[in-house]
Formats: structure tokens, sequence, C-alpha cells
């Protein structure tokens, strides 16, 4: 017997058992779940960290602007604080532009700010800014038949009512020295005026 | 690593392994342990294997490297277990002169053990051994030399003369 043939002949006693083996065969089930563990762990560290730079940017921009990133925009509706969920820009059947405000995750709760700035209330009755800005209160008043525009708390009285059969109403006036143009539309019970100064 | 791959290596490959690792660590546990690590690192390894033989080079370096690093540790060679059966443990071999060569090979040094190991079982050429164990041919021919002389002083006419 050469050296080569002894040797293995001795060392091929050496056999590792069949338990350990089989430990062996199954350490890589456990190293896939570790590694699946691992990668979990990972994704939420990576997220908690992005929350965590969110909250500390957050911060600084609070403490030198005052304002903090992300802000609650609320509109005061009839004197009601109410949260605005989100705000879409669409356009009417004219083709005007518009912006449609949800308000507390509501649709058929909105209100509107057309793109001239006039604010629409949460019932769609306009109150135009240019009105406001005039300070020209108007309103509509049915007396008998007729039906009459009334601005500056009934100081001028425009009799609108051959015009407003169609449900639309136009015109102009005079007011303090400037020309105004009216128009009015919907019914007497429900409708819109919009005042501008030209 | 694929599974398939992997359980195929380790049917291949475990007992080779478990030889190289016992002939460097002297507790059977440990050698155990040094073949699961090797095994652990050839199913996270990005290593992409030509064939069979470039995983079993590359197992045995593993191993012998991660036999190396537990076995030459202060406390692997300074510590001395309470169980006796925690030693090295016996093999039934069939003859004397096995369990003559078996002493004689594991009360060599470290360094020659791999190498006689790598030459006379797993029966790879000088070259082979160097390139497995990054090491210089000559080094490798050194040892070869140095470990058959130590053998044949203690084995006497049970090992033959080689050049």
């Amino acid at each position: 017997m050469n050296n080569k043939q002894l040797y293995k002949e001795t060392f091929d006693a050496m056999q590792m058992s069949e338990e350990s083996i089989r430990k062996v065969k199954n350490m890589s089930e456990k190293m896939n779940q570790k590694r699946r563990l691992k990668t979990g762990f990972r994704a939420a560290i990576a997220a908690a960290c992005l929350v965590a730079v969110f909250a500390i940017g957050n911060a600084a921009v609070y403490a030198s602007t005052g304002s903090s990133l992300v802000e609650r925009v609320s509109l005061y509706i009839n004197g009601e604080k109410t949260d605005v969920d989100r705000i879409t820009r669409e356009k009417d059947k004219n083709g005007n532009d518009y912006y449609k405000i949800e308000l507390d995750g509501k649709k058929e709760k909105s209100a509107g700010i057309s793109t001239a700035g006039d604010v629409l209330n949460p019932d769609h009755v306009e109150t135009p800014d240019s009105a406001k800005s005039e300070n020209i209160p108007a309103r509509l008043e049915k007396e008998g038949r007729k039906i009459y525009l009334l601005m500056e708390e009934g100081e001028k009285k425009i009799d609108i009512t051959k015009d407003f059969e169609d449900g639309r109403a136009e015109g102009e006036f005079q007011h303090s020295g400037k020309t105004c143009r009216y128009i009015v539309s919907g019914t007497v019970e429900e409708h819109t005026i919009d005042i501008e100064a030209e | 690593m694929e599974q398939s791959v992997y359980i195929k290596a380790v049917d291949t490959h475990a007992n080779t392994l478990y030889r190289i690792a016992r002939t460097y660590c002297r507790h059977h546990a440990d050698a155990e342990d040094v073949v699961q690590t090797a095994f652990m690192k050839l199913y996270e390894t990005d290593t992409e294997f030509q064939d069979d033989e470039h995983m079993k080079k590359w197992l045995i370096r593993v191993t012998a490297n991660e036999a190396k690093n537990l076995c030459s540790s202060f406390w692997q060679k300074n510590v001395v277990p309470l169980d006796a059966s925690g030693t090295d443990q016996p093999y039934d071999f069939p003859c004397p002169e096995n369990s003559d060569l078996y002493d004689a090979v594991m009360k060599l040094p470290n360094k020659y053990k791999m190498v006689i190991h790598l030459y006379y079982y797993e029966e790879y050429s000088v070259k082979e051994i160097a390139e497995i164990l990054q090491r210089k041919e000559t080094t490798i021919q050194t040892q070869l030399m140095r470990a058959r002389r130590q053998l044949k002083i203690k084995l006497k006419e049970a090992w033959q003369d080689e050049q």
C-alpha cells in the first residue's frame, strides 16, 4: 500500500455526521428567513429615516420662517371654520376657469373661487369681490310683478323685470363717478348678482 | 445562490470540508462550525463559479481560512474542555497503521497538515495547492518535503520514501 492509499484509507473514516449535514442544508432556509426579515427591517428603517428627515426639515423650516412645509388650509364660510381637503381648477359651461374646493372630504359640500376672484359660498350664491370693493350692497326685490335690483341700500333701484324674463339681466349704472356693470342671473329666489366697475 | 445548487454542494463537499477543518481543529464541534460557516459564505457569495471544481477550491480556501481564524484564537489555544469527549474523537481504523498515521498527521504543525491533506487525500498537485492556499509553489514544495520527513520519522517503515 503506497502513502496515498494509506492516507486515504485513514482519513476516509472522518465523516461529518448525517445530522450535521442536515443542519447545514437547513441553514439556507433560515438564512432566507433572516434575509427577508432583514429586508423588511431595512425598509422600515428607511421609512422611519424619511419621516424623521421630513419632521426635522419641517421643524427647521418652521423655526426659520414661522410656517411649516405642510399647511392646513381653512376657509371661513358663513363664519364657520372649514378645512379644505382639495383644490382643483375646472372650467364652467361658458369656458371660464374656476377653482373647486372640496371641504371636509365631502364633494357636495363645496365652495369655489372664480378666477376673477369672486367668492362662491356653499350655496353657489356669488358675492362679487368687485361689489365688495366698491361697497355696493345689492339685492333683488320683488314688488308685485316688478323685479328691482336694489343697490346702495335701496338708494339705487333698477327695474330689471323685462330684462330678467329670460333669467339674465345685464346693464350699467353710475356709482361714485364710475360706470359699473351688473349681471343678474338665476331666479328671484336663487340668483347671482355680479357687479364690476369698468 | 439557488437552493438546489446549495443542497447539491453540501451533499458533494461537506465531508471534504469537514476533513480539512478537522485537520486544523482539535475538536469535532469546532470543525463542524467551520464547515457551517464555509457553507453560509457559499450561500451568500456573489461569486460565479465556472464549474464544480472551481466551487470546491473556493470552499477549501474559505474552510482553511475559517479554521485558521477559529483554531488559532487565544481561547482555542488555551482552553481545555472539561468533557473529555469534546476533544479529539478516535475513529475506528481498520489497522494500526491508520491509527499511527492519523496521530502523526494530527501532531504536524498546522501549516503542514493542510498541504499534506490536499496532496495525499484530495490529490491536488503542488501548483494547485499553491493556488488554493495562495502561497508560492516553492513554499508548498518545502512544506510538503518537511511534512513527509516528519511523518517518516514517526511512522518509519509504514511511510514510504518519496522524492
